[in-house]
């Protein structure tokens, strides 16, 4: 099973990611319990053009994996009118699927190999952010499908840009933190940092999704053939004994006819 | 003594029990001992020296990240690393 080896590669890749997001949103939430920083990434605009990155495949042969992410962006796209949205399509199935249709493809991000590349997740990302503070989309939204185990897979929607602001929990007194060189300073450079972040565990999850519904898939072919040359076997056999046993019957036939 | 752990958006690189940390702070290089106030600071690319017990010294070259100390645990958000060759 070559799909389960991948499977319990990109799984380990996606649990090894997560300290790193954990405690970015750890020091995000700690900022914003400091002080009420705005910041261009976090500005809610009226909502006119809307980007959509959507994670898939580059290889078919994986169940519905592909096809989930496909509908999903349709669904969202129908929401809008051709004009207003643009789609980035990451993986040669989406694209594939999208170029033949009227939408409008912005960028493309093809053969990956199957492999989580950080640098491209981060170009991606950077091209995201791009988008928004041009001010040429007002939303970005991001489709992958979230690993939940190695049998469950939830495609999701989320809310990708503007960045929801971190929530500031009551009581729960953050300790006083020294800023250096200030809160304001940081909030840029952590900004960044967590979209591109947010880009890589999405593609390392959907990667997994991917290996995982791979698995499943080519796990229920095998069977399946199994079944089908059971169910062949047998038949074969009974039509061997039927002729065997008719033409015993032809030579029985003809002995007892010279007898008689 | 206290716990360092460097994060990497891939993995965690390291994480053990040190006795100072030497990182460049994006307002010049910083040490940290143990028990030192809570901090959050941003790094720029440089030089981030570790040592350990025993004056075992570790040197690693990174390219830019954070860098929290709270309650005797430092976290440092690493981009890229490179450990130095001995």
């Amino acid at each position: 099973m070559v799909a389960a080896a991948y499977l319990r590669r990109a799984q380990a890749r996606v649990e090894a990611a997560r300290p790193y997001s954990e405690k970015l949103r750890q020091i995000l939430n700690s900022l914003a319990g400091a002080s009420d920083i705005s910041h261009p990434l976090f500005e809610q605009r009226e909502v006119k053009n809307t980007a959509i990155v959507m994670l898939t495949g580059d290889r078919g042969l994986c169940g519905s994996y592909n096809q989930n992410v496909i509908r999903a962006t349709e669904i969202l796209l129908k929401e809008h009118s051709q004009d207003e949205v643009e789609l980035v399509t990451i993986g040669k199935r989406g694209r594939d699927y999208f170029r033949k249709r009227d939408w409008k493809i912005t960028a493309e991000h093809i053969d990956f190999g199957g492999r989580l590349d950080f640098e491209r997740t981060q170009q991606i990302a950077k091209d995201a952010t791009e988008m928004f503070l041009s001010g040429e989309v007002d939303e970005v939204k991001l489709i992958y499908t979230r690993f939940v185990s190695a049998v469950t897979f939830r495609v999701t929607v989320a809310d990708f840009l503007p960045i929801a602001k971190p929530e500031v929990e009551e009581g729960a007194a953050s300790l006083d933190y020294i800023y250096e060189p200030d809160s304001e300073s940081i909030y840029a450079e952590i900004l960044p940092k967590y979209i591109e972040n947010m880009v890589y565990i999405a593609f390392a999850e959907s990667l997994a999704s991917e290996h995982g519904a791979r698995m499943m898939a080519m796990g229920n072919a095998t069977k399946n053939a199994e079944d089908m040359i059971d169910s062949l076997t047998l038949l074969r056999n009974k039509v061997r004994q039927a002729s065997i046993t008719n033409e015993l019957l032809d030579l029985v036939g003809g002995a007892e006819a010279l007898k008689g | 003594m206290f716990t360092l752990s460097i994060v990497t958006q891939e993995k965690i690189l390291l994480e053990k029990e040190v006795t100072s940390v030497i990182a460049p702070g994006s307002e010049g290089y910083l040490g940290i001992l143990t028990n030192h106030a809570p901090l959050i600071t941003a790094l720029k690319a440089g030089k981030l020296t570790v040592k350990e017990q025993g004056d075992i010294e570790n040197d690693y070259f990174i390219s830019g990240g954070f860098l929290e100390v709270s309650n005797n645990v430092v976290t440092i958000l690493v981009d890229g690393v490179q450990e130095k060759e001995q």
